[in-house]
């Protein structure tokens, strides 16, 4: 090894510090960096995959009964189609130990083994339920029972059996079973039959050949087999076209990967600028002995080499405790998004690309960072680097800072000092104040979405005044439910809210074509009798009017509806829906705001009667109770069903307040978690920059230091003056991670919204404001200690003839 | 005082001419502009320095030393005038033309040493070598051995500087001047942060060299140091106040 590579070696050895600041540095952002991009790739690619694996129906059309076998056999073997299989669906309830039912969808088919199209994966067993049924992963602890256990299940007539949970399946089509708060079971039809509840395999649903095929080409299919099907008799009661090959999430995914992609741009920014400071950090302590070695003969190309090569090999480093990391911290992330979104991920396989751009980056980065100070220091004259004695002029930025002081009645020396020597290196201010800004930014961003998210939930709970939602078994006169609520115990408020599913038809009122998901939810309309004037919702209208007493074919729709089904649709608008088997054209006249609540089209009490055939008839009641808390809910939830069912009304289902605040609530804040653990790895790497910069500063000051206590500073001066240097630079930073923090939680909130299906509404969160600022205040006097004390540890000789 | 001639052979001090100018300034002024005002540190100075020859440069403090030292070895560069050493036009080479230059043309002894804190003493003399290419690698440790020897430091060579005194330090940065045999080597106050005995040891080792063939010029402010050149160079607000020929050099 020739001398000067002897050097570079010798300084590592002698200083490890400074170099494990920046290798720390660099490694944090690296990491941050690739956990994103390993969620990002892995994301993208195990999405589609798990979902098209389960052959998505490209549609599914209803009839009335069972479905031939004839039939069957003439689908499959049309070219267009690729498979088709048989299905059906049925409802029924879950008792759960206290009383509490859970409503059950249950998807019934002849056989698993057989069954392609909407395939479900075993997880636990083989696919062989036997006389039990299977249980989506997502929804076993929602049935408080585990694998072996039998549930009590109200079946779709009424029968109350107990049924054996055989195993648990993934289905890749239907949203998480807590999220909808609803349990999702598989049984084969012998299973129902063994229940004594056959289910009607009423559902044909087909892969077309051409599975890339447009929804156009598609619709025709249907259309040419809905029309060959109704020429041999049979009544057709629906045909959906779900999105092509899209998963029923695919829009949050694409919003939560557009974010992390967001963020692992940010993070190389903000690691770029972190390596630059470290860096320029350790080349400032370097300048003098650059200096030295140019008077003694080095060439500028010799220098850059040496410190060039140290930095890479630093990268090197860096990269090799990143990528372990950040792979493990991505695949944490994909498992919390997976859960999130009830994916299958299959395989955590990064692509090699991964793995170059990340040592392109780890190395690279730093390497260019280094160039211009590099460059720099090796292009000051060997006289001002030799000479520099500190105290460089003070720029004008400086005299701001001191009026500032003078103002603020700060009139102590070492303070000002400390002030002015915050903004002397202004590149380095900016670089330093900047990581802070990030951190500071998405750490307010984050409260502001919380509060934000907050803020929905409880407005959906404000506008949701009543606490129970019963749905009777079967229609009851209004004249006998006025009857019997009137001796209803704790009952505050009655109203009828009967609902049932539509389905928006596109393309005229002859189409039958939705475009609803296989879990009959995502996509799925309820149409809903809604009370004019009403004392249990609050109607906020975003535009048009709410219903009023004498509307015909007047239509409300909600603010889900409105994003998810009717984009295209104003004021004003006519709509088509199909409900009960038959097509109706509506006049919207109201966009109405409602939080956290699926699409719903709200039409008067007589227009759902009429439409619906159950006039003067309710199926679905809402209460308002008169004590209202947690308890008293539960409690009134029992005694009003025991009512019901004495005066001969049998309930289906009772929802209470709670589960429906739970359905609504928590799964958001698994991101919101997720940002406000990146704001803190952010503030860490602010922090290292803070420090680093201090060390710098502390370095360049060492002569002043002596200087002051020379004449007579005492230790706590000198202490004081970097902690102020410090707390200098972390107000500083305040101001731009405030702005940074609207643009930030604007579009992190845009994803929020999107993955919550739910406009936020955005502002400025106080509290994170006061919380990021202490918090910043107090880590930088405590990174400041550190330097402080070294500076005040100096002797005056040390000081004055440091070099 | 050391015996030079007897390490001839092995130290290898290239054959000078000794006649004829090594170093000429022709009317070099250097002007520093410091918060919107001009300061003229050195003034039309105009020098010729032959080889072989031991000047002093003295004068009181911001008379100027420093900043002609500075000029002479390409650390800084002349506002106005022209500087030749062997020929060669100093003020108009680049900086990247200056590094190679200096490396074979001038060794520099700074006040304070400078040498780098985290290479041993016979590494440090080995630096210039290994930046310059000047010596076959497998020479280089062996020649640096040789110079700190010359210098009455042998048994120093593994220490770092700082475990040094001053006056060990700054003979070990005379040896990493004299590490690629420079022609001139231009020392700015040497002595300045030296106890008096070192001050004239040290001095007295300068003095050898010139009387070896290399051109010395330092900067001192001591008179008594007086015996050691040939020539004295008096500068005064910038300007030549006097340019004396020693009555008698004790080197001579
Ligand atoms: N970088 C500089 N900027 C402004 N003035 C300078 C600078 N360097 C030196 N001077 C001034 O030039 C004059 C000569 O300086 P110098 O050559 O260092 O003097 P000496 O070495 O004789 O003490 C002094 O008055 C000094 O203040
Ligand atoms: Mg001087």
């Amino acid at each position: 090894m020739t001398t000067r590579w002897r050097k570079l070696v010798r300084d590592v050895q002698d200083a490890p510090g400074r170099l494990v600041m920046i290798v720390a540095a660099l490694a944090v952002s690296l990491t941050a960096v690739v956990a994103m991009l390993a969620t990002f790739t892995v994301l993208r690619r195990e999405v589609p995959r798990s979902y098209l694996a389960s052959n998505p129906a490209s549609a599914r059309i209803g009839l009335a009964g069972d479905i031939p076998d004839d039939v069957l056999r003439a689908v499959r073997a049309r070219p267009d189609v690729a498979m088709a299989d048989v299905a059906g669906r049925a409802s029924a309830q879950l008792v759960l130990g206290d009383g509490e039912t859970l409503p059950v969808l249950l998807f019934v088919v002849p056989a698993f083994s057989a069954n392609r199209v909407d395939a479900v994966h075993a997880e636990s067993t083989s696919v062989s339920p036997g006389d039990g049924v299977l249980i989506e992963r997502s929804a076993l602890a929602l049935t408080r029972a585990t694998i072996g256990d039998s549930l009590l299940l109200i079946l779709p007539t009424g029968g109350r059996r107990r049924v054996r949970i055989a195993g648990t399946v993934h289905d890749p089509g239907v949203a998480p079973a807590w999220q909808e708060q609803v349990i999702y079971a598989y049984a084969t039809q012998s299973t129902m039959q063994g229940l004594g509840e056959p289910v009607a395999l009423n559902q044909l649903k087909l892969v077309a050949r051409d599975s890339t095929a447009p929804s156009a080409l598609i619709d025709a299919m249907v259309h040419d087999i809905t029309d060959a099907l109704a020429s041999q008799g049979h009544a057709i009661r629906e045909a959906q076209v779900p999105p092509v090959r899209q998963h029923p999430h695919q829009p949050q995914m694409n919003a939560i990967i557009a974010m992390l992609l967001m963020f692992s741009l940010l993070g190389m920014v903000l690691g770029t600028v972190l390596t630059a400071t470290v860096i320029s950090g350790m080349l400032a302590q370097q300048v003098r002995q650059m200096a030295i070695m140019k008077a003694v003969g080095a060439r500028s190309t010799q220098l850059r080499t040496m410190y060039l090569a140290l930095v890479g090999t630093l990268g090197v480093v860096a990269v090799g405790i990143a990528l372990p990391l950040g792979i493990v911290a991505g695949r944490g992330l994909v498992m919390v998004v997976a859960k999130l979104l009830n994916l299958r991920i299959e395989s955590l396989a990064l692509p090699w690309w991964v793995f170059a751009s990340t040592l392109l980056l780890g190395i690279v980065t730093p390497m260019l960072a280094t160039l211009l100070p590099v460059h720099r220091a090796t292009r000051r004259t060997v006289r001002e680097a030799i000479d520099d004695h500190g105290a460089r002029t003070t720029s004008s930025n400086a005299d701001w800072m001191s009026t500032l002081l003078v103002r603020l009645h700060i009139r102590d020396i070492a303070t000002t000092l400390a002030a002015r020597n915050a903004v002397r290196r202004p590149g380095r201010l900016v670089m330093t104040a900047g990581l802070l800004a990030g951190a500071g930014a998405m750490f307010i961003a984050s409260f502001d979405l919380k509060a934000a998210w907050e803020e929905k939930v409880s407005s959906a709970a404000r506008d949701r005044m009543y606490d129970l939602e019963i749905h009777l078994r079967e229609a009851v006169a209004d004249s006998v439910l006025a009857r019997v609520s009137a001796s209803l115990p704790g009952v505050d408020a009655i109203e009828n809210w009967s609902a049932t599913g539509a389905v928006r038809v596109i393309g005229g009122d002859t189409s039958i074509i939705g475009r609803v998901h296989a879990d009959g939810g995502h996509g799925a309309l309820t149409f809903r009798a809604a009370v004019p004037v009403t004392r249990l919702i609050a109607h906020r209208m975003t535009a048009g009017r709410w219903l009023q007493a004498g509307d015909t074919n007047a239509v409300v729709i909600n603010s889900m509806a409105t994003e998810l089904i009717f984009p295209d649709v104003t004021v004003g608008a006519r709509i088509t829906l199909r409900v009960n088997d038959s097509a109706r054209t509506f006049v919207v006249v109201g966009l109405m705001a409602e939080s956290l609540t699926q699409s719903t089209a709200y039409v008067t009490a007589a227009t759902f009667g009429a439409h619906t055939g159950m006039s003067s008839r309710t199926s679905t009641i809402r209460v308002r109770l008169r004590s209202r808390g947690r308890e008293a809910v539960a409690t009134g939830a029992r005694r009003v069903t025991q009512a019901l069912e004495t005066s001969a009304i049998p309930v289906r289902r009772v929802v209470t307040s709670t589960r429906m605040a739970a359905a609504q609530g928590g799964h958001v804040y698994i991101l919101i978690a997720a940002l406000a653990l990146i704001a803190v790895a952010m503030a860490i790497v602010g922090l290292i920059g803070l420090t680093s910069a201090l060390g710098i500063s502390v370095l360049e000051r060492t002569r002043e230091f002596g200087v002051m206590r020379a004449i007579g500073a005492s230790r706590a001066i000198i202490v004081r003056s970097v902690l102020v240097e410090g707390l200098c630079i972390a107000l500083l930073s305040l101001v731009p991670a405030l702005i940074v923090s609207r643009a930030l939680s604007r579009v992190v909130g845009g994803v929020l919204a999107s993955v919550a299906q739910q406009d936020l509404v955005l502002s400025l969160s106080v509290s994170g404001v006061v919380t990021w600022s202490v918090t910043l205040c107090m880590a930088a006097a405590a990174v400041s200690a550190l330097p402080a004390s070294r500076a005040a540890g100096l002797t005056v000789r040390e000081a004055i003839t440091s070099t | 005082m050391l015996d030079l001639q007897t390490h001839d052979k092995e130290i290898h001090v290239a054959e000078q001419v000794t006649t004829g100018r090594l170093v000429e300034c022709r009317g070099v002024s250097r002007v520093y502009e410091a918060g919107g005002e001009r300061f003229h540190a050195l003034r039309a100075v105009s020098l010729e320095i032959a080889r072989s020859e031991c000047v002093a440069v003295m004068g009181r403090s911001g008379s100027g030393k420093t900043t002609l030292i500075n000029l002479l070895t390409g650390i800084d560069s002349p506002t106005a005038g022209e500087i030749l050493v062997q020929g060669r036009a100093v003020h108009g080479m680049t900086q990247e033309e200056l590094a190679v230059w200096r490396g074979s043309t001038v060794g520099v002894v700074f006040q304070f040493f400078q040498l780098l804190p985290t290479l041993s003493v016979v590494e440090n003399v080995m630096l210039p070598m290994d930046f310059c290419d000047a010596f076959p690698r497998a020479m280089r440790h062996g020649r640096a051995m040789a110079l700190l020897e010359r210098l009455g430091i042998p048994e120093q060579a593994h220490k770092r500087p700082a475990d040094l005194s001053g006056g060990q330090q700054q003979r070990a940065a005379i040896a990493r001047a004299l590490a690629n045999d420079p022609p001139l080597l231009v020392a700015d106050e040497p002595t300045g942060n030296l106890d008096s005995s070192t001050a004239h040891a040290v001095m007295g080792l300068l003095a050898s060299l010139a009387v070896d063939g290399k051109t010395v010029l330092t900067v001192t402010h001591d008179r008594e140091m007086d015996r050691y050149f040939t020539r004295t160079v008096a500068l005064q607000d910038g300007g030549v106040f006097s340019d004396t020929a020693a009555v008698t050099a004790l080197a001579s």
